[in-house]
């Protein structure tokens, strides 16, 4: 019986190592790779024909060696070209080596190609350079051969490459310089463009931002024949943001101007003209010993109002007024964590799964990839059309090796659908807490001071809280603002103690971002929830506390139709407020024919 | 479009009767500009909600006396033209809370004092 067993294991294991090395059928093989099947779907070809050129650089079978050289030279823009290219130095075939050569010193190839193939030649015992004697002139699959003739031996050829696809290359100064994008593979006709410069950000930056917003507002003049009334207002807004988190400290700064003006003049006396202009600016700086920093501010404001309103019947009730307030504050204080904006890596996790669910993500995106895409990004930022936006990511991903293939249309429309997100802008993540002391000097109308209220020097103890997480593959946000301040050194006032107002308050919102399979962004739900306890510490006012909450669904039915519909509700010593507001415009893309 | 399906303003006071309610102030309502909060939403409701913040009006007046709180102000908004309307919320959104107080505020302010509201006409 025992023997019996071994006699059967013997030969299960010979039949097995048999099964093991059989060899594969190389005609099979190349006719796979040749011709796509008619009964197979294009994307499951590409599939198969790439097993295919694994098995066939794997089966040391010398009819391999022109199929694999073609592909090496044709295939620039599918994971085929350097598995070809890979498998032309495993079969140690010396008649791919001029084919080797033209790659290893072809500009316009993937950088990681024509690496892989300065390893074949390296395989066959040869270099990358071309013999100045032999000149080139070979090429297939109609791909002219680069020329690299020299000595005045050899004959040049013209250069021609990527066989239909296109190409792209993308040169960056170190992450951080200036972009030549030669071309965009597969997404539209070459072009040859400088990119704007991106900001040059050490290794050791956390994030950074740069904002400038130039908000139009409302902006009206009319004039109604029928009541004979002339109006026009504007409100025009401007805010520039800048902030850089390193390892070792943060920089902040916000600048921002506003300007809001109007004119009504209807029939007869009646009239009322106006202007009200706001500047801002505001600093910050820390410094870091692990998570635990100190934290310094700065902050200055400027309000001028000028409000004439002439009463239509009685001079005397005529209102003209014209007053300014101005503010200087510093604050010092101390504080541990920090939340950063993380909607650009964001965007960068969404393209990852993008091409993943595609099956053409060649590895992960490495951190230094991850970098170029977003300061490319940021360079691009002023741009009306996303086009140099997608072309450039389309040429970084390819030149890491990250995108396998030239990326068809449905892939194409995808990428662009995450370049243009507008869902990822201001995404938090982290946990930040500080307290400071603040030293203010103010400067109010003397109707103000007649009523007690804060003017010259005031002393305050500020704290303030934020998180964000961004959870579930970042379609789902939480986040959250806490503050609280107390006024310090309030004093007496002959004999009457001054106001010493406190507040407390805290903000959290939850949002569940959705979309489409194609990464249309769907909408969002959104629920807010806000407490608020404070006291002005004057006669007349007590402590009072708000609890108010925000339930809302805004859903984007396509690039003309979207709807928002919220609910409030807010109470606040004993007053129920309950609110409900829909948004919704719709409207039908146009269908048209012309012959 | 849009619009306001419905508005319910209920005053429900805990406290007796007709007490005034002055309303929770926000962060900006004292301190300067490092206290600064951002613009409110462009509607008359949420403006009218940033003079309560700032502590320029009360939430809620008690009624009898007629004092201007956050219901007349809605009122006083809706009530006006549209380039009106859009003057005065836009004033307010952008004011800081120290410029929005006037004599009495909160709980008996002296509305012919609001600038905003004069930006607005009469």
């Amino acid at each position: 019986m025992r023997g019996i067993l071994v006699t059967a294991c013997v030969v299960l294991a010979v039949l097995a190592g048999r099964a093991h090395a059989q060899p594969a059928d190389v005609p099979a093989l190349i006719k796979l790779v040749e011709t796509q099947p008619a009964d197979m779907d294009r994307s499951v070809w590409k599939e198969k024909r790439r097993d295919a050129a694994k098995k066939l650089a794997t089966s040391k079978d010398k009819r391999a060696v022109p199929v694999l050289m073609k592909l090496a030279e044709a295939e620039t823009f599918d994971i085929i070209g350097e598995i070809s290219i890979e498998g032309l130095g495993n079969l140690g075939d010396q008649s791919a080596v001029p084919t080797l050569q033209k790659i290893a010193g072809d500009t316009s190839r993937d950088k990681s190609q024509r690496d892989l193939a300065r390893k074949a030649l390296a395989k066959l015992g040869a270099t990358a350079e071309v013999p100045p004697d032999k000149g080139t002139g070979s090429g297939s699959g109609g791909t002219g051969l680069e020329t690299s003739a020299g000595g005045g031996g050899g004959s040049g050829s013209g250069s021609e490459t990527g066989g239909g696809n296109g190409s792209a290359e993308t040169h960056a100064g170190g992450g951080t310089g200036s972009h030549i994008l030669d071309s965009g593979p597969g997404v539209g006709a070459k072009t040859s463009t400088e990119l704007p410069p991106g900001p040059d950000l050490s290794d050791d930056t956390l994030a950074a931002y740069d904002r400038l917003t130039i908000a139009g507002g409302t902006a009206s003049f009319g004039y109604d024949t029928a009541r004979k009334r002339l109006d026009f207002e504007a409100d025009v807004a401007g805010l520039y943001q800048r902030r850089l988190e390193r390892e070792g400290s943060a920089f902040g700064a916000d600048i921002g101007a506003h300007v809001v003006t109007g004119f009504i003049n209807p029939p007869g006396r009646a009239q009322s003209r106006g202007a009200q202009i706001d500047a801002n600016a505001d600093g910050e700086a820390r410094f870091y010993t692990g998570s635990v920093y100190g934290v310094g501010k700065v902050a200055a404001s400027l309000q001028i109002d000028y409000i004439a309103d002439v009463d239509p019947m009685n001079a005397n009730n005529d209102f003209r007024e014209t007053t300014s307030l101005a503010d200087l504050g510093v604050a010092l204080g101390a504080g541990f964590g920090r939340v950063l904006d993380v909607g650009a890596a964001i965007r960068v996790r969404r393209l990852s799964r993008t091409l993943d669910a595609a099956r053409a993500l060649g590895k992960p995106i490495d951190a230094a990839t991850s970098k170029k895409l977003q300061i490319t990004w940021w360079s691009l930022r002023g741009e009306s059309s996303t086009y140099r936006a997608l072309v450039a990511t389309v040429a970084i991903l390819r030149e890491a090796g990250i995108l396998l293939g030239e990326p068809d249309s449905g892939l194409a429309f995808e990428i662009l659908n995450v370049l243009r997100d507008s869902q990822l802008f201001v995404r938090p993540s982290g946990f930040d807490v500080q307290a400071v002391f603040a030293e203010d000097y103010l400067r109010r109308p003397q109707g103000l001071i007649d009523q007690g209220f804060e003017n010259g020097r005031v002393e305050q103890l500020v704290a303030s809280a934020g998180y964000g997480q961004q959870m579930n593959d970042d379609k789902v946000e939480l986040a959250g603002t806490a503050f609280a301040r107390l006024r310090l050194f309030a004093g007496d006032t002959g004999g009457n103690p001054n106001p010493s107002p406190w507040a407390v308050g805290a903000n959290g919102h939850f949002t569940r971002f959705t979309y489409g399979d194609h990464g249309d962004p769907l909408g969002a739900f959104d629920l807010t929830g806000t407490v608020q306890l404070s006291t002005d510490d004057r006669m007349g006012t007590d402590k009072a506390l708000r609890l108010a909450g925000e339930l809302g669904f805004t859903m984007l039915f396509n690039q003309v139709s979207g709807m928002r519909l919220a609910a409030q509700i807010a109470e606040d010593q004993g007053t129920l407020v309950i609110g409900a507001q829909l948004k919704a415009t719709y409207g039908l893309l146009d269908g048209t024919f012309a012959k | 479009m849009k619009s306001w399906f419905f508005l319910l303003l209920a005053c429900a006071a805990c406290t007796a009767g007709d007490d005034t309610a002055s309303g929770a102030r926000a962060r900006c309502a004292e301190g300067g500009a490092l206290n600064d909060c951002p613009d409110s939403a462009r509607t008359p409701q949420a403006a009218c909600w940033r003079l309560v913040d700032c502590g320029a009006i009360a939430i809620s007046s008690g009624d009898p006396s007629n004092n201007f709180d956050w219901g007349d102000c809605v009122d006083r908004i809706e009530g006006s033209i549209a380039v009106a309307q859009t003057l005065i919320i836009n004033c307010i959104a952008a004011s800081s809370c120290d410029a929005l107080r006037v004599q009495g505020s909160p709980n008996d302010p002296n509305r012919d004092q609001m600038a905003c509201f004069h930006l607005g006409g009469r």
